[in-house]
C-alpha cells in the first residue's frame, strides 16, 4: 500500500489499540495520522501530476516540500465553500465544483484543525467514537478523491494547494 | 469571541427529526488554526454504532444550522457517544 493508505490504516489501528479505555496518546496519534493520510494523498497526486516521468522521484520529493499547511487550508476552505478566489477560478473553465471535491476540501480543513488540537492542545480530550468518526470522514474523502482526481477541478485544487500565494491576479 | 454560543445551542435544540438521536450538545467558540473565529459543536449521540450515512446527514444538518445562526462561521461538527465521556485514560 502507499503511504497515505498506510497512514489511514495506522489511524484505525491506533484508535482501536486499547480494547476498553483508549489512551489519549493513541487517540491523538490516530488523529494526526488521519490528517497526514489525506495531506500526503493530495501532495502525492499533485507532485505526480506536476512532475511526470520516470527517474523524477527525487525532484518530486523536493516539490512535495513546497506545500504549506496554512496555504492548503486556505484553499481547501475556498473549495469547501465553493467560493473560489479569482486567482484560481479561471482555471475551472466555468465548470461547477463536484460535491466530492467539496467534501475532500472540507474534510481537509476539519482534519487539519483536529490534528492541531491533537498535537498541541493538552486540554483537549478525544473519545474513541469521535476519532473513529474522523477516520470515517477521511475514508470517505479518499473514496471521493478517487472519483474526481482526474478532473479539471481536481487539477485546479492541486494547483491552488501548491501555489495559491504565488498566483497574481 | 463574540459568538453567541447560547443562541447556537438554542438553534440546535430546536432541530427535530434528526437522522440519529442526539442526547445533548456541547458548543464552544474560539479561534481556529487558520486564526479565524469558528464554532465547535459536539453532538453526543445515543447510539455509538449509528449508521455512518445517518451520522453524515446529521453533521450536514448541524453545520448548516450553525453557519446560518452565526453568519457563516466555519463550524466543526464532532461526534461523541453520549455514554463514553471520560472513558479514556
Amino acid at each position: 500500500m502507499s503511504l497515505p493508505h498506510d497512514l489511514l490504516a495506522q489511524a484505525t489501528l491506533l484508535a482501536k489499540k486499547e480494547a476498553r479505555r483508549p489512551k489519549q496518546a493513541s487517540l491523538r496519534r490516530s488523529v494526526s495520522a488521519c490528517y497526514y493520510a489525506l495531506f500526503h494523498l493530495l501532495v502525492h497526486d499533485a507532485v505526480r501530476r506536476f512532475v511526470g516521468g520516470n527517474n523524477r522521484d527525487a525532484l518530486r520529493n523536493c516539490l512535495a516540500r513546497a506545500f504549506d499547511h496554512i496555504v492548503m487550508r486556505k484553499v481547501a476552505q475556498q473549495f469547501a465553500d465553493a467560493g473560489i478566489s479569482p486567482k484560481l477560478s479561471p482555471g475551472l473553465n466555468g465548470l461547477p465544483l463536484q460535491h466530492e471535491i467539496r467534501n475532500v476540501s472540507e474534510t481537509f480543513v476539519d482534519l487539519q484543525q483536529c490534528r492541531h488540537e491533537a498535537d498541541y492542545d493538552m486540554g483537549r480530550r478525544f473519545t474513541r467514537v469521535e476519532v473513529l468518526d474522523l477516520i470515517g470522514n477521511a475514508e470517505r474523502a479518499f473514496a471521493d478523491w478517487r472519483e474526481v482526481r482526474n478532473s479539471l477541478q481536481a487539477d485546479t485544487l492541486l494547483v491552488g494547494l501548491l501555489a495559491f500565494e504565488k498566483i497574481r491576479t | 469571541m463574540g459568538t453567541d454560543t447560547a443562541n447556537v445551542r438554542t438553534e440546535l435544540e430546536r432541530l427535530r427529526d434528526l437522522p440519529t438521536p442526539v442526547r445533548s450538545w456541547l458548543v464552544k467558540d474560539g479561534v481556529d488554526v487558520g486564526d479565524e473565529p469558528a464554532v465547535w459543536v459536539w453532538a453526543l449521540i445515543e447510539h455509538e454504532d449509528a449508521d455512518p450515512d445517518e451520522v453524515r446527514q446529521l453533521k450536514a444538518i448541524v453545520k448548516d444550522a450553525v453557519r446560518k445562526a452565526t453568519g457563516g462561521l466555519w463550524t466543526y461538527v464532532l461526534i461523541r457517544g453520549a455514554d463514553e465521556d471520560g472513558a479514556t485514560s
